[in-house]
C-alpha cells in the first residue's frame, strides 16, 4: 500500500473517532438552543480565509466545498487531503452578565481527486449545524424556600457526509453534484448534579439529500471570472425521539416526543475574478428557513442570507512556492429572530497560505473576529475571536500508476 | 521522467513533514478541549429562554418514628480495651462495667536458691478513655477467677458473659484517676499491690513446684482475673489498654539476703489471648424513663421515654428509626424520588462538650430486623456506608442535627410498591464505640426535630 494513503486511512480512523466529540462540542452558544443550532459555515480551506466566500471559485491548491462543480479544478495529478481545525474564545454579554470560554474542535475532514479528465470527486464529513450550550438556572424546589442549580445543556448537531462529483461538460462549464447523507441529533437536557438526575430529549435525525452547482468561466481583458451556483432543494429529516429520565439508581424511557426538523431550500450565486496572484469573489446565498417552524416560543424563523466578499493575493517565496495572504467579510442574517429581534452575524477575516518547506502542501491559518446576536430585549451578544487551522495534504499518487 | 525523481524525493521527505503539522495540530486540539473543559461550570446566561420540564419537591409530613431498643448482647471479646468502672444517673441508670481476661504463661527460668521476695504489682495502663467524673476517688479490686474462661458454643464474649470469681480481693487500689495523662504520658500505669498472691507463686516457681511447669496446670491454677468496681461511691468508668504489654502482673524479688537493694529481679506475667478478654456490664433503669427495657421487652417507643430515644454503647442502647407513614406515598409513574434526608437531632440540654457527655461526630445506620438485631451500616446508592456528621449550632445551641442521606433504604424501601411499617433502622456511632464505650447520646423524638424529607422530580 502506497505510504501517503496509509496516513490518510489512519487520519481518517482518527478524524472519525473525534467527530463524535467534536459534534457534541463544536459550538458553544446559547443561541444553539434553538432550532437546529448554530448552522455552520458550508466551507473549508482558503475559502475560511476570505469570510467564506467560494460559491464560485475552483478548488485548486486546496479543497472548496461551497459548491460541487468546483471540484473540476483539482489538479489532474494530485489528490488532496484536508483536515480542519477551529479554536474560539468567545465572550458573551448581556445587559446583567459578562462571561466568557474556550472552545476548539476539529471541524472537518475532507479529500478529492481527479478520476478521469473530466470527472472529479470528492468526499468528506462537514457538521451542518451544532448545539452546545451550558446554563445553570436557580429553580425552586415546591414545599420549600430553598433553591438549586439546574444546569440545561445541549448538544448534537446535522452532520453531513457527502459524496460528490463534478464534470467538466465543456471547457468552460462544470457540473457537480452532491450525495449528502445528513445524520446527528438535537439534544438538550436538564439536569442537577446535587439531586443527581437528568431528563434528556434526544432526537436522532437523518437523511439523503442532493446538492446541485454550476460553474462557468470565462475571460474578459485577460481577467478570468468564474460564476457559481448552488442550489439545495432542501429535505425533512427523519426523525426518531428517545427521552429518558436519570436518576442515580435508575433510567426509564419516557413516552416519545415528536419533533419535526427539517433542512430549508437553499440557493446560492458567486462570482470570482482572478489575474495573476490575485483572486476575489463575492457570496450570496439564501435559505428558506421562513418555512420551517420550530414550535419554540421565543423563536420565529426568517430566511437566512449570507453576504460575503474575499480577496487573496498569491506570490511566490524565494523556495519558488506560492503564499498567499487573504482577506474576508461577511454578513449573515440567521434564520432566528427571538424576541422579535434577528440575530445576524459579522466578522472580518484575515489569513494567509503557507507551503510546507519541500513539499507542495499547505496551511491555512486564518483569524477571524466576529460579533453574533444583540444585547436588545435581554438577548446575548455573542463575540468571536476564532482560529481556524486548516491543512491540505497533497500527493501525487495518480502519477506513479502512470510511470511504473 | 523528471516529475517522477521529483516525486521519489518527496516521499522520502515525507515522514518527517507530515509528522510535524500533524503533531502540532493534536497539541493545538487537545489544548483547546483542556481549556474548554475548564470553563464551562457557573454560566447562566441564556437563562431566560431554557424552560424547564421538571419540578422538584419535597415532603417532609412523613411520620418518623423513634424508639429504644435494648440490644441482646454485644461483642465485647478482642477490643483492646478493659473498662471498669460504677456510673449512675437519672437519665440511664446504673451501669457497672468490669472486665475479665486470662494471663498468659511462659516457662519460668529457675530461680537461685538465694532469691528473697519482695513484693508483687498488677500494672494496668490507662487507654485514655473514661467516662464520668475523674475528680473523685475511685477504687478498683482485682478477683481470682474460680472457673476456667471458656468459650463454649460462643465464638466470642459478650457484654452479658460471667464468670465466676472468688469474693477474695487478692489487690484493690483507691486513687484519683488520670485517664487523660495516658495520652501524653506513655507511662502513666495504675500499680496494684498483690504481694500476698505475688510471694505464693514466686515461692511455687523458686520451688519448681509441678504447677508452674506446665501449662495446663498453671491456666488451672491461675484461671484468669476479673478487674471490678465494688466501692458504690465510684461514679466513673474507666478504660485500660488490654495487651500483653500493657496489663501485666510483675513479682520483684532479689538475691542477696543481707542487703536488699543488691541486685534487684522480676518475674513478669502478662495478659492471655485478647480474644478471652472481655467487659461484662450489668445495667439497672430503675427509677428512669427506660425502666420497662429489658430483655423480654427489648424496644420501647420515645413516647413512652419522655420523647427521647436512647444510645448508650456496651450496654446495646440504640435509637430504632421507622417510617410508619411511608406507605401512604402516591407513587406517581411521573415521579422520581431523588433524595431521602433524615434530620435527626439531640436533646438540647443532654450533652455538654468538655464535660464528658460530647455528641458523636459522625453517627452512622445500622440495619436491623423484626428481632432487632444489630447489622452492618447502610449503603448509599453508589455502595459506600452512610454517614452524618454533626451539624453543631455553636450559637443557640437549637440547630444542632445530624443529616443521613436515606435515598437508598427509601428507595429499596418501596421498590415493590409497598412499604413495610416494621422496617427500619437503628443509629449509633461506629461500630468499635458501640462495643467499647458508655458514650451516650439521647435523640430528641419531638415534632419538627426529627424530620424525613423527601425530595422527588415530577415531569
Amino acid at each position: 500500500m502506497h505510504r501517503l494513503a496509509k496516513i490518510y486511512v489512519l487520519i481518517s480512523f482518527f478524524s472519525l473517532t473525534l467527530v463524535d466529540q467534536a459534534v457534541s462540542q463544536i459550538t458553544q452558544s446559547p443561541y444553539s438552543m434553538f432550532g437546529l443550532g448554530t448552522i455552520e459555515e458550508n466551507c473549508v480551506g482558503a475559502s475560511r480565509g476570505m469570510g467564506g466566500t467560494g460559491i464560485a471559485f475552483l478548488s485548486g491548491t486546496t479543497l472548496n466545498i461551497l459548491n460541487p462543480a468546483s471540484y473540476s479544478g483539482i489538479d489532474s495529478l494530485v489528490s488532496i487531503f484536508e483536515l480542519g481545525f477551529s479554536g474560539n474564545y468567545t465572550s458573551f454579554d448581556t445587559n446583567e452578565d459578562y462571561k466568557s470560554m474556550f472552545n476548539g474542535n476539529l471541524k472537518y475532514f475532507t479529500m478529492g481527486f481527479r478520476t478521469s479528465p473530466r470527472l472529479a470527486t470528492s468526499f468528506g464529513f462537514v457538521p451542518y449545524s451544532t448545539i452546545g450550550y451550558n446554563i445553570n438556572s436557580l429553580s425552586g424546589i415546591e414545599n420549600s424556600y430553598a433553591e438549586y442549580y439546574e444546569t440545561f445543556s445541549g448538544e448534537g448537531g446535522v452532520n453531513k457526509f457527502y459524496l460528490g462529483n463534478s464534470y467538466k461538460l465543456t471547457k468552460n462549464l462544470s457540473l457537480g453534484i452532491n450525495a449528502v447523507f445528513l445524520l446527528g441529533n438535537v439534544t438538550h437536557s436538564e439536569s442537577s448534579s446535587i439531586f443527581a438526575y437528568k431528563l434528556e430529549d434526544k432526537t436522532y435525525v437523518s437523511n439523503f439529500n442532493l446538492n446541485y452547482g454550476l460553474n462557468y468561466r470565462f475571460e474578459i481583458n485577460k481577467w478570468k471570472y468564474n460564476v457559481g451556483l448552488i442550489y439545495d432543494n432542501g429535505k425533512r429529516l427523519r426523525t426518531e425521539n428517545v427521552t429518558t429520565i436519570k436518576t442515580a439508581n435508575e433510567s426509564e424511557v419516557l413516552r416519545k416526543n415528536i419533533r419535526r426538523y427539517s433542512l430549508p431550500r437553499a440557493f446560492g450565486v458567486g462570482l470570482a475574478v482572478q489575474k495573476d496572484g490575485f483572486r476575489g469573489g463575492l457570496d450570496y446565498e439564501t435559505k428558506e428557513w421562513s418555512s420551517i417552524e420550530f414550535n419554540n416560543d421565543y423563536l420565529k424563523t426568517r430566511n437566512s442570507n449570507r453576504y460575503s466578499m474575499g480577496l487573496e493575493y498569491s506570490a511566490f517565496n524565494g523556495n519558488n512556492k506560492y503564499i498567499s495572504y487573504r482577506l474576508g467579510v461577511e454578513y449573515n442574517e440567521s434564520y432566528m429572530v427571538i424576541h422579535k429581534i434577528p440575530i445576524n452575524y459579522k466578522s472580518v477575516t484575515v489569513g494567509t497560505g503557507l507551503p510546507l518547506r519541500g513539499y507542495p502542501s499547505v496551511i491555512n491559518v486564518s483569524f477571524e473576529y466576529g460579533q453574533n446576536g444583540s444585547k436588545k430585549e435581554d438577548l446575548i451578544k455573542e463575540t468571536f475571536y476564532t482560529l481556524h487551522l486548516d491543512i491540505s495534504f497533497k500527493d501525487f499518487w495518480f502519477i506513479k500508476r502512470k510511470y511504473n | 521522467m523528471r516529475v517522477e525523481i521529483r516525486g521519489n524525493k518527496i516521499r522520502k521527505k515525507l515522514s518527517f513533514f507530515i509528522g510535524i503539522p500533524v503533531f502540532y495540530f493534536f497539541i493545538f486540539v487537545t489544548g483547546t478541549f483542556f481549556l474548554s473543559s475548564c470553563s464551562k461550570s457557573d454560566f447562566s446566561i441564556g437563562e431566560d429562554f431554557v424552560e424547564s420540564r421538571t419540578q422538584l419537591k419535597i415532603i417532609d409530613t412523613f411520620k418518623v418514628d423513634l424508639s429504644t431498643v435494648l440490644l441482646d448482647s454485644i461483642v465485647t471479646s478482642q477490643k483492646s480495651i478493659a473498662l471498669v468502672g460504677n456510673h449512675k444517673d437519672d437519665v440511664f441508670g446504673t451501669i457497672n462495667a468490669s472486665s475479665y481476661f486470662k494471663m498468659a504463661y511462659s516457662t519460668f527460668e529457675v530461680l537461685d536458691d538465694k532469691a528473697v521476695f519482695d513484693s508483687a504489682n498488677f500494672c494496668l495502663k490507662y487507654s485514655g478513655y473514661s467516662f464520668g467524673d475523674t475528680t473523685s476517688l475511685f477504687t478498683i479490686s482485682i478477683h481470682e477467677l474460680t472457673e476456667k474462661i471458656e468459650l463454649g458454643d460462643r465464638s466470642s464474649f459478650y457484654n452479658i458473659n460471667k464468670f465466676n470469681y472468688s469474693s477474695d480481693v487478692i489487690g484493690s487500689k483507691t486513687f484519683y484517676p488520670t485517664p487523660n495523662y495516658g495520652e501524653t504520658r506513655e507511662d502513666t500505669i495504675v500499680y496494684i499491690h498483690i504481694n500476698e498472691f505475688g510471694e505464693k507463686l514466686f515461692d511455687m516457681i523458686k520451688d519448681e513446684d509441678v504447677v508452674v511447669s506446665d501449662k495446663d496446670l498453671f491456666e488451672d491454677y491461675i484461671k484468669g482475673f476479673v478487674l471490678t468496681s465494688e466501692n458504690p461511691s465510684n461514679n466513673v468508668i474507666l478504660g485500660f489498654t488490654a495487651d500483653a504489654s500493657s496489663l501485666y502482673f510483675k513479682i520483684y524479688y532479689h538475691l542477696d539476703k543481707e542487703d536488699p537493694e543488691a541486685e534487684k529481679k522480676e518475674i513478669s506475667i502478662t495478659m492471655g489471648e485478647q480474644g478471652y478478654q472481655f467487659n461484662h456490664v450489668d445495667n439497672d433503669f430503675s427509677g428512669t424513663a427506660i425502666e420497662k427495657l429489658n430483655q423480654f421487652d427489648d424496644v420501647l417507643p420515645s413516647t413512652e421515654t419522655g420523647n427521647k430515644a436512647y444510645f448508650q454503647g456496651l450496654i446495646g442502647l440504640m435509637p430504632k428509626v421507622q417510617f410508619p407513614t411511608l406507605g401512604n406515598i402516591f407513587l406517581n409513574p411521573d415521579w422520581k424520588i431523588l433524595k431521602a434526608e433524615l434530620i435527626i437531632e439531640p436533646v438540647s440540654d443532654s450533652y455538654e462538650a468538655g464535660k464528658n457527655i460530647e455528641l458523636p461526630d459522625v453517627l452512622y445506620p445500622y440495619s436491623t430486623n423484626i428481632e432487632n438485631e444489630l447489622g452492618g451500616i447502610l449503603k448509599d446508592l453508589s455502595g459506600d456506608p452512610i454517614s452524618a456528621k454533626v451539624s453543631l449550632d455553636n450559637y443557640y445551641n437549637e440547630d444542632t442535627n445530624y443529616t443521613f442521606d436515606i435515598t437508598s433504604f427509601i428507595i429499596d424501601g418501596l421498590a415493590d410498591g409497598y412499604a413495610d411499617p416494621d422496617d427500619g433502622f437503628l443509629i449509633g456511632p461506629e461500630s468499635t464505640k458501640i462495643a467499647t464505650t458508655v458514650d451516650r447520646l439521647l435523640v430528641d423524638s419531638k415534632k419538627k426535630n426529627i424530620m424525613l424529607k423527601l425530595y422527588y422530580l415530577s415531569y
